[in-house]
């Protein structure tokens, strides 16, 4: 259903460029190999979890609580750091939490988003325990799209059997991709 | 100089691990990963648990005891119980589109797609709008120190406007005076410590001025082997913390003449 959408989109497009309505801007971009593209970055709310390090794939937000860093990994959760010895850091844990894009401290108190709930957790130890949840605290800020907002080009299709898309980052794409908008 | 910041610094961390251990033992707890992160402390005008550092692309922070969100495009704020649970206070409709929230004395920072708003934060911890500075449409992330707000403001990814940062005179916080307006390449997260502002460029590297002068910085050192997007900095420790794409890579600036790498961390 979503490709045909997609489909019709690059219909509509092809002929609007075909009947002048668009200018140069609409209808003229090409892939170029190396070109960055937009891909959704999915999530499967499983909810949250303490983790061994994982590695990492999209870096969004840093927040320093000494002697560790926590660094947002966007949309799946937080890398935590011991960087006691800032010339040797060490990942010791990441805390899985599905669509999470931001998070603050008070001492091991952490507030953040799951999905579209503010929570808040206590980390204990090496386990992480919720305290709180506000739910539905948040709009959907990316929402749920079929396709990137305020975007034109290409761009990954977003695949439905990967869950909700959270947010769309930014990757060079190997191959032509299949959506484009 | 490189060998003896680098025993200074080992002896310093011994003296952390030894006031760790100490700690620990006094509450008899046990040695697990992540002990060492604080549940007590604070003092000051933040009662309680301390509150971290963010870096300059926050959409959350805590001031005293409140927590300010600008994630979904609202400015939300939330009470900081003594049991550190959340009671949600209000929202407010932005007119604008908000992408970072800078803590400032009794203010906040937000930076927007269409520039800088200031808010007023009273005793109840509403905020309340006092100024704006306005620019090109861009993305921008904004920090103050003193009586200077420095913003970043970039072209790329669906962010018309153009590649430069700019110095606002905020001594009269209603209103901020633009002093300065500097081309530089795509930049991202800013710090500022002291005379030096350092700026994450994206995949152009990372570049420190000096701004003792604010209408004249001078750039001091440039570096594009690491691709940087933010920068938490320890100014007690001079130590510069910045998160790449993939990467954590830390230099340590306490001589700001010759800034050193101290650890390139693949992550």
């Amino acid at each position: 259903m979503k490709r045909i959408y997609f489909f019709f989109i690059l219909i509509s497009l092809t002929f609007s460029s075909c009947f002048g309505w668009g200018g140069s801007s609409s209808g003229g971009y090409s892939w170029n190999e190396g070109d960055a593209v937009k891909s959704p970055v999915q999530v499967k709310d499983e909810g949250i979890s303490m983790q061994s390090p994982q590695g990492f794939k999209s870096l969004g937000k840093i927040y320093y609580q000494p002697p560790f860093l926590f660094i947002n990994e966007t949309g799946r959760g937080l890398h935590i750091i011991d960087n006691s010895d800032p010339y040797s850091p060490e990942k010791v844990k990441f805390i899985k939490i599905p669509g999470n894009l931001d998070l603050a401290m008070k001492g091991n108190y952490l507030y953040v988003n799951h999905m579209r709930d503010m929570v808040l957790l206590r980390i204990d130890k090496d386990e992480v325990v919720e305290l709180q949840r506000l739910k539905n605290a948040f709009n959907d800020k990316h929402g749920n799209d079929e396709y990137p907002k305020n975007y034109r080009g290409y761009f990954i299709c977003p695949d439905p059997e990967e869950g909700k898309v959270i947010y769309w980052e930014d990757i060079i794409a190997d191959e032509e991709p299949n959506c484009r908008i | 100089m490189y060998t003896f910041l680098r025993i200074s610094a080992t002896t310093l961390y011994a003296c952390l691990m030894m006031a760790f251990l100490l700690i620990l033992t006094a509450c008899g707890g046990e040695g697990s990963a992540l002990t060492s992160l604080s549940s007590s402390g604070g003092g000051g005008s933040d009662p309680g648990p301390q509150s971290g550092r963010s870096g300059s692309l926050a959409q959350f922070t805590i001031k005293g005891n409140y927590l300010y969100s600008v994630l979904d495009e609202k400015l939300k704020t939330y009470h900081i119980r003594n049991d550190l649970k959340l009671n949600y206070k209000e929202e407010q409709q932005l007119p604008f589109r908000v992408e970072t929230i800078f803590p400032f004395r009794d203010h906040l920072l937000l930076g927007a797609r269409s520039g800088v708003f200031i808010y007023k934060t009273g005793d109840n911890g509403l905020p309340m709008y006092v100024s704006e500075f306005e620019h090109v449409f861009s993305c921008d992330p904004v920090v103050a120190q003193g009586d200077y707000a420095y913003l970043t403001l970039r072209a790329a990814n669906g962010c018309r406007g153009e590649d430069r940062f700019d110095i606002l005179d905020i001594s009269n916080i209603q209103d901020p005076k633009l002093v300065l307006s500097k081309s530089i390449e795509s930049p991202f997260g800013l710090a500022v410590d002291g005379n030096y502002l350092f700026i994450c460029q994206g995949t152009s590297g990372i570049s420190v001025f000096d701004i003792s002068n604010k209408e004249e910085p001078e750039l001091i050192h440039h570096s594009t082997a690491t691709a940087a997007k933010d920068i938490i900095l320890d100014p007690a420790k001079k130590i510069a913390m910045f998160m790449g794409y993939d990467k954590l890579i830390q230099w340590d600036y306490s001589d700001i003449s010759s800034i050193k790498e101290i650890s390139n961390y693949d992550l």
